[in-house]
């Protein structure tokens, strides 16, 4: 109900359709019933948009990433990707090149011992000519910013550095899609800086589209929808806006809220501020809202 | 501390040695290990110094560290210097000391000896290990190899594990250290007792490692895969190996080098 | 109820070779008993360097770490019994669980330390309780366990040793919102409860506004600034020097200040920035 998208859906990249998933129960697990994973999911994503999927550990976020780049294939349902199916063997391919994958531990993706020849990686295995490949790798290093450590040991770097060659060697495919998959979870605030503006560089200037798993509510706030999943569903769907406008539910299902949209919520239940909108998340528009108060009552000093 | 020990001892640097292509490098390292071989005069050895001598010189690396290369072996030469001095037998005998005897064909064996396992070492480590990055070595064999996949030899995948083991050793060694202090935190003790109490002290250390380099196995098999690996079949590379002038300069001197090895063996100067 | 003191302590990684660098410069401070400080930096600040010099796994360079009165290297064949005795919580610790059982891997260290029978059950169960482990658990592999457990089983690990004093080296990162709130509340009840001194170290200041008592703010390995929470998050822009953002909700309090509402600083909690906000509207209707 609260997919209140008022934009028509013209052109999805992503299309899940009834998609289940679920892992098989492992051995001497105690209970041999199986773990829904993702349930009954039906989303799609625009081609250009930058959604993030807000969900606490465990609540099928992940594997709804995997999915979606057909990492996994669906126990029943269907995703496709610019109309193919990932359960069809023959697609996987076009699919990878189409949706890339930004994971979490930055050591555990990189391959090479060379910056640029990690970068290089997907091109190769594309077969492309050299020519193209070194091309390509300069640019995506451009992209992210670090040209000036292309012949350095991956290991040397910092997280947030070696998350960003992770990234170039994504975009080196020229994908249309990017999935991060908490890939700031590991990270230093400074590095989780660095991502996030190379994320939101690459949707509002390569016009990438970018799904942002993740549990921090601050990353989520910066895309332009959120899906919140909890219990292997979709439990919210629409802006920012609408989703930390609803302060209670998603206090409920273990997840935070900008401080500014808390204090808010707080504040409302006083008649003065009772008037200030909900959904207010960043501290300018914040503050913007009480100091409008102070005045109207006119009790600044 | 662990982190400091430099692995694969390859010294970065742009000099002629540095700038061949690894592929001809390792082809003259078998040529340079035949003539080291066939050499049995002292003009031989002679020539086969020289040889070392240069490319030492080439290389630009520093003298000292190609001095320490030889440390590990020293005491192999000794040991075998010392058995041809004492156990060869010749016409021209020297000392004589009870049952000592002392020949000068064992004194020249002995020599012999030592300069060719000088050459040996001294000729691999500078002509490959130090002034070849691993890469490029792993590089080299791979595309040297290459026939021998049509043969079903893995070719692909051995040079495939040999660079992901490569990029793998640096962080398992940071890992490991950063295992061992968390455990010694908990007061595990690796130094004292018995061999048995020593090697059980270590459980706490490698069950830890094992599980994290699998869960690295499996996510980096899952992050090839995203990024469109699918074998070596129709794979290209960024970094072709091109030979140069350079190769072919190289390649000349040392064939004249094992040719003259030869003739002098012939002529028995 | 122990201070752990150090005295212009320095360390110096890789000396004498050309990776020399300084981690720690002449750093003096106090982490006092019975309190709960946060020791906040950006990364490369010295703040895990000075975790490890604390309970004797790096040897300072110069100066000197005290434990109560006792300096921790006064005898460096004991030291040892210094790591028993300041227990040290790694980041993402749960990779060194290696046990079969929950049980057995907390006991992991009591059991070096000699404790046994009894007087080790109590030890393993007190720690798992504070930690939130419940009694079934301990009989589990810790490899079945989630994330955010097997993070709770090695920070029991470490308590099950009884030390007096306990650091933690980002004990929430990457864990959940919920995830994050367990185990640092946990934490502070037992902080609360057994009187212990804890240093926490965190990149969150949203965190350290919650839970720490005290604050040490490092910088370039040294200390910019320390006193209680309170007083240091009312050196905002010392705290940016640093290269840390202040909490949003700081920064909010600062802008109603800075436009006339009548507001006391430091505000770093958004329940303090509540009630100082109805404050300011209900004294203004008095006048």
């Amino acid at each position: 109900m609260y997919s209140t998208d008022i934009k028509v859906k013209m052109n999805p990249i992503i299309v899940t359709e009834n998609l289940n998933f679920e892992y098989p129960a492992e051995e001497g697990m105690g209970n041999r019933r199986n773990l829904a994973a993702v349930e009954n999911v039906n989303i799609s994503i625009e081609k250009g948009s930058f959604v993030a999927v807000l969900g606490h550990n465990g609540s099928g976020k992940s594997t709804l990433a995997k999915l979606m780049s057909g990492v996994l294939t669906p126990t029943s349902g269907r995703v496709t990707v610019n109309g193919l199916d990932t359960a069809d063997d023959k697609n996987l391919m076009n699919i990878k090149k189409t949706v890339g994958m930004v994971f979490q531990n930055p050591d555990n993706q990189l391959v090479a011992t060379v910056v640029e020849e990690d970068v290089a990686f997907a091109p190769e295995n594309l077969g492309l000519p050299p020519a193209e490949i070194r091309e390509r790798v300069k640019n995506a290093l451009e992209t992210v910013g670090m040209s000036d450590y292309a012949k350095q040991a991956p290991h040397r770097l910092s997280g947030g550095q070696k998350q960003r060659v992770a990234i170039a060697g994504i975009i080196a495919m020229l994908p249309e899609c990017i999935i991060f998959d908490e890939s700031t979870a590991m990270l230093d605030p400074t590095g989780r800086r660095e991502i996030m503006d190379t994320i939101k560089k690459l949707n509002r200037e390569k016009g990438i589209t970018v799904i942002l798993i993740t549990h921090y509510m601050n990353e989520a706030v910066e895309a332009d929808r959120v899906i919140v999943m909890n219990d292997a569903q979709v439990e919210m769907d629409g802006s920012p806006h609408e989703i930390f406008s609803q302060v209670e539910r998603l206090w409920q299902i273990g997840l935070d809220v900008p401080q500014s949209t808390e204090l808010i919520h707080m504040l409302k239940k006083y008649p003065q501020f009772a008037e200030i909108p909900d959904g207010l998340l960043d501290e300018d528009s914040a503050a913007d809202a009480i100091i409008k108060v102070f005045r109207k009552e006119n009790k600044l000093s | 501390m662990l982190k400091d020990i430099t692995l694969g001892q390859f010294f970065p640097g742009n000099s002629v040695l540095h700038r061949m292509d690894p592929r001809m490098k390792i082809i003259l390292l078998i040529v340079y290990l035949v003539g080291v071989f066939f050499a049995k005069t002292f003009l031989a050895f002679g020539l086969l110094m020289i040889f070392v001598a240069a490319i030492c010189l080439m290389s630009r690396i520093n003298f000292k560290v190609i001095i320490k290369s030889l440390k590990p072996i020293l005491f192999i030469i000794v040991f075998t210097a010392i058995i041809n001095i004492f156990w060869t037998k010749g016409d021209t005998l020297l000392v004589s000391w009870g049952i000592i005897h002392i020949y000068a064909e064992g004194l020249r064996a002995a020599l012999f000896m030592i300069l060719r396992i000088t050459a040996l070492v001294v000729g691999t480590s500078v002509i490959l290990s130090y002034t070849t990055s691993p890469v490029a070595m792993t590089d080299a064999l791979e595309r040297l190899l290459s026939p021998l996949a049509k043969i079903k030899v893995p070719v692909h995948e051995f040079s495939m594990m040999m660079s992901l083991a490569l990029r793998f050793i640096p962080t398992l060694v940071e890992e490991t250290e950063k295992i061992l202090n968390a455990q010694k935190a908990r007061g595990a003790d690796f130094e004292s007792g018995g061999l048995v109490r020593r090697a059980k002290a270590f459980v706490p250390i490698l069950v830890p490692l094992f599980f994290s380099a699998f869960r690295r196995a499996d996510e980096l098999a899952v992050a090839m895969e995203c990024r469109l690996y699918h074998g070596g079949n129709g794979r290209t590379r960024m970094k072709e190996l091109h030979l140069s002038s350079l190769d072919f300069a190289a390649a000349a001197v040392t064939l004249l080098g094992l040719a003259g090895i030869i003739l002098i063996n012939k002529v028995g100067i | 109820m122990t201070d752990l003191t150090l005295k212009d302590v320095s360390y110096i990684y890789g000396e004498g070779t050309p990776f020399r660098k300084v981690a720690l410069d002449r750093v003096s401070l106090c982490f006092h008993a019975d309190r709960i400080t946060g020791l906040i930096g950006h990364t490369g600040s010295g703040k895990s360097t000075l975790a490890m010099l604390l309970n004797g796994l790096y040897r300072p360079n110069s100066g000197e770490i005290l434990i109560g009165d006792q300096n921790i290297w006064e005898n460096p064949k004991e030291i040892s019994k210094i790591r028993f005795r300041v227990g040290l919580v790694f980041q993402y610790p749960e990779y060194q669980l290696f046990e079969e059982t929950v049980y057995k891997d907390i006991a992991f260290g009591p059991t070096n330390m000699g404790v046994s029978g009894e007087e080790l059950d109590r030890l393993v169960r007190s720690a798992a309780e504070f930690t939130g482990i419940e009694p079934a658990m301990l009989d589990k592999s810790p490899f079945e366990l989630s994330g955010g457990q097997k993070r709770r089983v090695a920070i029991a690990g470490v308590l099950a040793m009884d030390p007096e004093v306990i650091v933690l080296d980002e004990p929430a990162a990457g864990l959940d919102p919920k995830g994050r709130e367990e185990i640092l509340g946990r934490l502070k009840h037992y902080q609360r409860e057994q009187h212990k001194t804890v240093v926490l170290i965190s990149h969150s200041m949203e965190d350290m506004a919650h839970y720490s008592d005290d604050l040490v703010v490092m910088k370039n390995g040294k200390v910019l600034t320390s006193g209680t929470t309170g007083e240091v998050f009312s050196r905002l822009d010392d705290i940016r020097s640093a290269g840390l953002e202040a909490p949003q909700i700081s920064k909010l309090a600062e802008k109603l200040i800075a436009a006339g509402i009548k507001i006391q600083p430091p505000i770093y909690t958004v329940e303090a920035a509540k009630e100082a906000i109805l404050r300011a509207v209900s004294e203004n209707q008095e006048k």
